[in-house]
């Protein structure tokens, strides 16, 4: 099991490397699966921070 | 407007209010999941797409590191000067400075405590002024509760500029406009809060005692606050003032205007061997000085000019008609003029100067950066998710609908609530400049229903904000923690809540009298 700390700094780094590819994905390609992707990631590194923080 | 409507706009806002209030939650934590509740509800209720809500979030993201490109430098300066054992210099040196216990509260625990936040921010100021009064020989819960509402005046305009430069960035005023009147409308809370902090440290009579040097120290501090402003250099508003407060009080101290006090046991204190000057100590935040205002001299501005980054966004348009026009260069971060780029150039002079004259520690640079990463982490989440919902909010039209909403709601008082909505983001979630961006919006958007003024209430949701430090469960748990008080946060809590809702009450009226009588 990960501890609670370490899962605080995947969240942190989860969201550092999914900010430009929000960007990009919605933005630069503006294309539809690619921003929903990038949506879903941080999504789920909301989530692990709701339970982690 | 229905009310399901307007139930639904006002949803993550108390998604976020009830982690924060009901559930105790932490700011990221409440933060993720008020961007959630947000995302959801653009989704379903206010004609929104996936396009649109990363086209929001990442607006929010690129706000986010405007911001917290100056938290994490000026947090890494504090730590590096307190590394190289500055930080305890410059404390004694104060201490040392000043003899009489309500010039040591007002000097160290209002003035200093602003200058600390002008250069640090983010807790910092608590964190070091609490200790410092406990060392001079104030109680636990007494030190806690003067740092945290004595540095509270200082906050908009401290972290070097941070949560000022949001309220700017989120309404859209430019600066020249809105800095001004702000620092003109932080005159009266400045000088409150010094009697605030006169009475918390000897009740009425300390109040009365201290009431000439308060002036003159709250009178010179909102003056320098006022002349920063106005000649474009806000980022050090709350750090020159601090300083100059900070200076006065010491003068006048040693005058008639403050009449003499029987001295205690804790002002014959001896100062440790100190390792360097006080302005060796102080010399990274003289760089960060002299950097900030020569970043103001029109000819480096000219120059600097073209030496920005930001991203540029297209207009979108939600299924309901909401509109939102396009935005080139969106939270633009100028290499010459933004404080982290300044910050970072200060600590490189300051390492140039302290390995020149042998007082650089070996590994200091590696320990602060240690310690500024797991201070800024957490902080760092909690503010990318609060910025992203607001910003959701913002460009799915849910801002608007909710200023509208408050406006017919409140009308002609609503100058007086204004304010209470800036402490009240602080409160939930310890950040001034999180405030702004989650209250920002929507204050401009319910002056512009009402017809007032959107420089004023803006002005008025920061300053607010500012004042609601003094009781940011955050904040209080940093002062509680540093003094040994942790578990017994009531104690401090008890003590700075009247103060600030007394104060952002006045703040408040000071607002509709402006509003409605000039």
């Amino acid at each position: 099991m990960f501890s609670k700390d370490r899962v605080k700094q995947y969240v942190f780094w989860a969201m550092v490397i999914d900010a430009p590819f929000i960007y990009i994905s919605a933005v630069t390609l503006d294309n539809a699966a690619a921003t929903i992707a990038s949506l879903v990631v941080m999504g789920a590194a909301s989530a692990l921070a709701i339970w982690s923080h | 407007m229905s009310a399901a409507s307007i139930a639904l706009a006002a949803l993550p806002l108390a998604a976020l209010l009830g982690a924060v209030l009901a559930l105790k939650w932490s700011a990221p934590r409440a933060g993720a999941l008020a961007w959630l509740a947000g995302c959801a509800i653009a989704l379903l209720f206010f004609g929104s797409d996936a396009r649109l809500l990363a086209i929001g979030s990442a607006k929010g993201l690129s706000l986010s590191l405007f911001v917290l490109s100056i938290v994490w430098t000026s947090v890494l300066l504090y730590n590096v000067v307190d590394e190289l054992g500055g930080i305890d210099v410059i404390g004694n040196t104060m201490t040392r400075l000043v003899s009489d216990p309500l010039a040591q509260a007002l000097v160290v625990g209002w003035a200093f405590s602003g200058f600390m936040q002008g250069i640090a921010g983010f807790g910092v100021p608590v964190a070091v002024v609490a200790p410092l009064m406990v060392f001079m020989g104030f109680t636990p819960a007494r030190a806690a509760a003067i740092a945290l509402v004595g540095h509270a005046w200082s906050v908009t305009f401290g972290s070097l500029g941070s949560s000022y430069f949001t309220i700017q960035l989120v309404t859209g005023i430019e600066g020249g406009e809105i800095g001004p009147q702000m620092a003109a409308l932080f005159a009266m809370p400045i000088i409150v809060t010094g009697f605030a902090v006169a009475h918390l440290q000897g009740g009425a009579g300390a109040m009365r005692r201290g009431a000439p040097l308060i002036l003159v120290m709250g009178g010179s501090m909102a003056l320098c606050m006022w002349l920063l402003a106005l000649v474009g250099a806000p980022q050090v508003a709350s750090l020159v003032s601090g300083l100059v407060g900070c200076g006065a009080g010491w003068l006048a101290s040693k005058t008639p205007l403050l009449p003499k006090a029987a001295l205690d046991e804790a002002s014959q204190r001896v100062e440790p061997r100190r390792r360097m000057s006080f302005h060796m100590a102080f010399l990274p935040y003289y760089f960060v000085l002299l950097l900030s205002i020569v970043s103001q001299i029109p000819v480096v501005k000219e120059i600097g000019a073209p030496l920005l980054w930001g991203l540029d966004y297209p207009a979108v348009e939600t299924s309901l008609g909401y509109e939102v026009d396009a935005e080139s260069s969106y939270a633009k971060i100028r290499l010459l003029r933004h404080p982290a780029p300044l910050i970072l150039l200060s600590l490189a002079l300051t390492y140039g100067v302290f390995l020149a004259r042998g007082l650089w520690k070996r590994g200091a640079a590696l320990s602060a950066g240690r310690k500024t990463y797991a201070q800024c982490v957490s902080t760092s989440v909690g503010i990318a998710t609060m910025v992203m919902m607001a910003l959701v909010m913002t460009d799915t039209g849910m801002t608007v609908f909710l200023g509208g909403a408050i406006a017919d709601v409140t009308q002609s008082a609503f100058p007086v609530f204004s304010p209470y909505i800036g402490a009240l983001g602080t409160f939930m979630t310890g950040s001034n400049t999180n405030s702004n961006v989650m209250f920002g919006a929507l204050q401009q958007e319910t002056a512009g229903a009402l017809g007032v003024s959107a420089v004023t209430i803006a002005s008025v949701q920061s300053i607010g904000g500012s004042l609601g430090s003094a009781i940011a469960p955050a904040k209080v748990l940093v002062g509680t923690a540093i003094v040994g008080l942790s578990g017994k946060e009531n104690e401090v809590m008890k003590r700075t809540i009247p103060y600030c809702l007394l104060i952002v009450l006045l703040v408040g009226i000071q607002a509709w009298i402006i509003l409605n009588l000039f």
